[in-house]
């Protein structure tokens, strides 16, 4: 790996997925109680936002 | 006619698809303004996200786009067109359900229809766009790998943009099928539907035989051509 380089969609999968865990350890520990109403769009959304900057990010 | 005043997608400064910076070119506003305006519009009831797969499958891109925004724009070929098309589907239907389950809602018979129909519509609108173009634009160092792939995208581009019209057709047309049927407009079309299949049959098998004598005697007779 190139040092100093960006790479925007690993930045971004990383987050999607951190703020996903994140949502999901609350629901175990009990700080928020997740709905499958909202827990499928949280989860088609991550995955959306990951196909999507995958797609859209320039070859270097 | 000015480039400023022609009502076109910038892709060269937009941030998806250049519709909002198109659009306030046009409009000689910010285009953060309109990026913002569309993001209310999304979060109040869905329609921004609505008007703006619409309006980047309808509007052209700018004539005046430049060489790097042309450079990047991902033909049908590109698998990665693919991975955009697939990430803006799921996070419109995230959106979608998210709003269901708030109560921001008309009704499964019209949103789930409008979807398909929309989703469809979008598809052939692209294919359409996209079939005058000449080549694909692949980034590819040497200029004979840049010739073969371009040949062999564009005879890719050929079969996959018929796929994609047809696709996007069949969408269409289901998605008209699913609202007649979701509200109920569907049973009088039923009866109908059935005697025109019944009649089909009975004719269908009253005629095969002859059909089929028919047939054989063509080909009996091809076959004597082509031996004498």
């Amino acid at each position: 790996m190139r040092r100093g380089r960006v790479d925007i969609v690993s930045i971004v999968a990383g987050l999607a997925v951190t703020a996903l865990g994140v949502l999901l350890l609350l629901d175990q520990v009990g700080v928020l109680s997740l709905r499958f109403d909202y827990a499928g769009p949280a989860v088609l959304a991550t995955a959306g936002a990951v196909l999507l900057v995958r797609g859209l990010a320039r070859d270097e | 006619m000015s480039e400023a005043a022609t009502l076109a997608r910038d892709t060269a400064s937009g941030m998806l698809g250049g519709v909002c910076a198109g659009l306030g070119r046009r409009l000689g506003v910010d285009p953060l303004l309109v990026r913002a305006l569309f993001v209310i519009a999304s979060v109040a009831g869905g329609a921004g996200v609505a008007v703006y797969v619409l309006a980047w499958a309808v509007l052209p891109e700018a004539p005046g786009a430049g060489a790097a925004g042309r450079r990047h724009r991902l033909s049908a070929a590109d698998p990665r067109s693919l991975q955009v098309a697939a990430g803006i589907g799921l996070l419109v239907l995230a959106a979608l359900l998210v709003f269901r389950a708030w109560g921001f809602w008309v009704g499964d018979g019209l949103v789930w229809p409008v979807v398909l129909v929309a989703s469809g519509a979008a598809l052939v609108w692209r294919q359409s766009q996209g079939q005058g173009e000449p080549e694909a634009v692949v980034p590819d160092g040497s200029a004979g790998g840049r010739e073969r792939r371009g040949v062999g995208l564009s005879a890719r581009l050929g079969a996959s943009a018929r796929g994609g019209v047809v696709l996007g057709a069949l969408l269409v047309v289901g998605g008209g099928l699913v609202f007649l049927w979701l509200n109920d407009a569907l049973r009088p079309a039923r009866d109908v539907l059935l005697a025109v299949v019944v009649v089909v049959a009975a004719a269908a098998l009253i005629l095969a035989p002859w059909w089929l004598r028919l047939v054989r005697g063509l080909s009996a007779e091809r076959a004597e051509r082509i031996r004498s």
